[in-house]
């Protein structure tokens, strides 16, 4: 995971796996869990300023990131806030013309934004 | 990494003891009559396992202050050399000491001398004259012969330069526009290694993969294949999650040139996907083109091209196989127009290939200045999103970048994370420009770029990576054109003038640091294949490039066979029969034609062979088919034995509903298709693996097609292939696979690609 952006948790993401990630990037951000599962280099300045894990679902996976969430309140024992949001997002859609080409007829297509919410949990570190 | 000098040898000496030590706690109150308390014995060694960490982050520290240590596997070039000399000159003393402190014995290079000494002075002198005539700006035309006539010929033209001051370069770094037109271009040739260079040419960065890669020759190019290091996991690492490079300047680019708009569209109806209509976003010059190259209302070959409006130019970027096969039959096509003019820029344009989701941000880092702006600053926007996925295929964005050799820092361009209230405007910036589909391309650069005279002009005044690099040269030079695109693949592929190619790779190698993995030929493939792309040529054996490709390697794999001593050989007769090792696609298209034919006539239980009055094999099995099909076989037939799948082909119809009926004398091309691969249990697939639609072990009867590459996809963790199979299998839902060597089948779901 990329200590920049949020873990986006989509409607294939299996809940374990989605488990799985949060607890790499708590072990490799969180300075207390570093401490124990990588004594070799106990400071990485560059994660210094990191206080938490932002975990993100849009649309469809709102209640699944909401159970990741509370998984993480209630079974683990962090501090997690939940917000929730409204974000653009591109669909590609047809335009409606159409060009003959030598391989049949080719859809011109073109991007539409459209409104979707999301929710973000974050998981602040112990 | 190296301590002062003026640190005194007695400190260094305590440093390095002190590395050493490990502090030890002695008294143990936690064992008592006998029994261990656990936590109050954990409590007590706390402090000796801290002095351990901390001991270990010593030694590590205290290494790293010697010249031989241990570098990332990724940054070795070379072992570290006993030889002192090949180590920097400003490490050598030091090593020096090192070596007589370990008791490794110290290697002096040994003095040349007689005829070796005399070599070696012709050589030099040879560049002393190359250098007199460079420092003049004169161009140099290297000549083949032994040294001595070269010396000859090059004093002949620095005594022409000195007297004449015309057809002088604009710089000193012997940069020049490097074309031919209306007909194929020669090489540029360097002065020292001149004869390696004529019939395989180097890329502007061939000496810098030649010290880190494997390298190969083919196509007339010296190519990089593969890197010295493993890296087939970090390869697909970095793919997704920073980025990957490659120099792809064996790609060919050629331009052709009409006098007016209605020639262009000509042009592009010729030789393109769009023989009618043409989008205007092409016309338009807002789009690159990533699709066939038509010759003959025939698939040539993949290509990319741009179409820049104002010069009414068509810029086309080949396969290094297709290249010469290709332009020659455009210009052919543009001798029978008027004012055509088709010019060779294979030597006048290099390009490099980016992938991964930080590609552009690393471009936009080296490209862009502070204050960017127009499609400068769409780079920059682009460049500050993550993910790239989003731009369509085909976006360019063509500007004006700043000459890569005389950059001192990169340009600060942060990633958009998507969470902070700042970051979210410059997402909603980045959507904005797609939804908009403003237009990216400044044709100013794009017509610098594809003009002749406008490439030379952005040359003036150009240093060598070095001399660009040392204090006082920073002058500022002209800023250069660059054409960015994306590609059918996911890749984005940057195409410059010739010699901005070298800074700008250096440049990348080093403002993105060990973020940053170059990869060779090779590497392309295994990247495609994992995202279950078919990978052009590999993939495509209907193609002339393809096919050759997998005819040389048939014959590599029977080469690497007989070499081996007999034993060792594994006994392809009796799983192969008569099927060469390879993708034997002759075999196949005769085997499938051939079954059709006889159909019923063929009869299982006949055991024997069968010979009529002439002495002719009379085919009454399978077998008799084989052998009948393999005493046609002719070493030098170029003819394609399969066709790409096309539903408006009234026999490939025919063909797939199985009403065809071949015809004796001349069999069609096999209609095939292009399929992915997934083992639906255990197994693996390797390259030209057989496919079957049924799972017979006894008999080929079955075979439909081969697996063109397979390899462990790292993205699924299982392994994955891309094959091709004849045409009948386009409603299959799955095929069974045997490895060549195996019996084992392995069972495959199919999906079309």
């Amino acid at each position: 995971m990329h200590p920049d952006r949020p873990l986006l948790i989509k409607s294939t993401t299996p809940f374990i796996s989605a488990l799985k990630h949060i607890d790499r990037s708590l072990e490799k951000l969180d300075p207390l869990l570093r401490r124990i599962t990588n004594p070799a280099r106990p400071s990485y300045n560059e994660f210094k300023d990191y206080k938490y894990v932002l975990v993100k679902g849009m649309g469809k996976c709102i209640p699944k990131t909401i159970s990741i969430a509370l998984y993480y309140r209630t079974k683990r024992g962090y501090r997690v806030d939940i917000s929730t949001g409204t974000d653009q997002v591109l669909d590609t859609v047809e335009t409606g013309e159409v060009i003959e080409t030598r391989e049949g007829p080719e859809k011109q297509m073109k991007h539409q934004k459209r409104d979707a919410s999301y929710v973000v949990a974050k998981i602040w570190f112990k | 990494m190296a301590p002062s000098k003026e640190q005194p040898q007695a400190t260094k000496k305590a440093k390095l003891y002190n590395s050493r030590t490990i502090r030890a706690e002695n008294a143990d109150p936690s064992l008592r009559n006998g029994i261990l308390n656990t936590s109050e014995y954990i409590t007590s060694r706390e402090f000796e396992i801290r002095s351990f960490e901390v001991s270990q982050h010593n030694t590590r520290n205290a290494a790293s202050t010697r010249i031989f240590q241990s570098l990332p596997r990724t940054l070795r070039r070379r072992t570290a050399s006993h030889n002192v000399k090949r180590i920097p000159p400003r490490l050598r003393k030091r090593a020096l000491h090192e070596m007589n402190s370990s008791g490794l014995s110290k290697v002096s290079k040994k003095r040349r001398t007689g005829r070796q000494l005399h070599y070696l002075k012709t050589r030099k002198k040879l560049l002393q004259i190359a250098w007199k005539l460079r420092r003049l700006k004169a161009p140099i035309s290297s000549s083949e012969g032994t040294i001595k006539e070269r010396i000859s010929d090059l004093n002949r033209q620095l005594n022409l330069a000195q007297k004449e001051t015309k057809n002088r370069l604009n710089n000193t770094n012997g940069a020049y526009d490097n074309i031919s037109t209306n007909k194929l271009c020669a090489p540029r040739i360097g002065v020292k290694y001149g004869n390696r260079q004529r019939k395989f040419a180097w890329t502007p960065n061939h000496i810098w993969h030649a010290k880190r890669f494997h390298m190969f020759k083919r196509w007339g190019w010296h190519m990089p294949l593969s890197p010295n290091q493993k890296c087939f996991r970090a390869v697909t690492r970095a793919s997704g999650e920073y980025a990957v490079g490659c120099d792809t300047s064996y790609y060919g680019s050629l331009v052709i040139r009409c006098p007016d708009l209605e020639t262009a569209k000509t042009a592009i109806n010729t030789f393109t996907v769009y023989n009618k209509t043409i989008p205007s976003d092409i016309l338009g010059g807002e789009k690159a083109y990533n699709d066939w190259l038509y010759l003959d209302e025939k698939q040539a070959a993949l290509v990319s091209g741009f179409f820049e409006p104002r010069q009414n130019s068509l810029l086309i970027r080949l396969h290094p196989a297709d290249y010469v096969r290709c332009f020659e039959a455009i210009l052919e096509w543009a001798q029978q127009q008027k004012g055509v003019e088709v010019d060779d820029c294979r030597y006048a344009l290099g390009s490099i290939e980016l992938r991964g989701p930080a590609a552009l941000n690393y471009l936009a880092k080296i490209a862009c200045g502070q204050t960017s702006e127009g499609s400068l600053g769409t780079l920059l926007e682009y460049g500050k999103h993550f993910d790239s996925n989003l731009v369509p295929v085909g976006t360019v964005i063509a500007c004006f970048v700043r000459d890569p050799s005389l950059l001192t820092g990169a340009a600060h361009v942060p990633f958009d994370t998507g969470h902070k209230t700042s970051s979210s405007k410059t997402e909603s910036k980045f959507k904005q420009l797609l939804v908009e589909m403003s237009s990216t391309v400044d044709h100013d650069a794009s017509e610098a770029l594809l003009v002749s005279e406008k490439r030379s002009e952005a040359y003036e005044n150009m240093h060598a990576w070095k001399a660009a690099r040392k204090t006082g040269s920073k002058k500022q030079s002209k800023l250069t054109p660059a054409l960015i695109y994306k590609l059918r693949s996911g890749a984005w592929c940057i195409i410059m003038p010739w010699f901005f190619i070298q800074p700008l790779w250096m440049r990348l190698q080093e403002t993105t640091l060990n973020r940053f993995q170059s990869v060779g030929y090779r590497q392309m493939h295994q990247l495609d294949t994992e995202a279950m792309r078919a990978h052009y040529p590999h993939d495509f054996p209907f193609t002339v490039a393809g096919y050759q490709e997998h005819q040389l390697n048939s014959t590599s794999i029977q080469i690497a066979r007989d070499k081996l001593p007999s034993s060792k050989k594994s006994c392809h007769e009796k799983t192969e029969d008569l099927i060469s090792s390879g993708c034997d696609w002759w075999s196949l298209q005769k085997w499938i034609f051939g079954q059709m034919l006889l159909g019923s006539l063929l009869d299982k239980t006949f055991n024997f062979g069968e010979f009529n009055g002439e002495h002719n094999r009379v085919v009454r099995n399978s077998k008799d088919l084989m052998l009948v099909i393999h005493s046609l076989r002719r070493p030098n037939d170029v003819h394609i034995p399969v066709a790409s799948f096309n539903a408006g082909n009234a026999i490939h119809k025919a063909f797939v509903e199985g009403s065809f009926k071949p015809d004796i004398s001349k069999f069609p091309a096999l209609p095939v298709i292009q399929i992915a691969l997934l083992p639906t249990k255990r197994g693996t697939i390797k390259n030209n693996a057989r496919i079957y639609s049924r799972a017979n072990e006894s008999s080929h009867d079955s075979l439909v097609g081969f697996v063109t590459s397979a390899l462990f996809n790292q993205h699924l963790g299982n392994p994955s292939a891309i094959g091709v199979v004849s045409a009948q299998l386009r409603d299959s839902k799955v095929v069974y696979v045997r490895n060549v060597g195996c019996t084992t089948f392995i069972a495959a779901r199919l999906s079309l690609l």
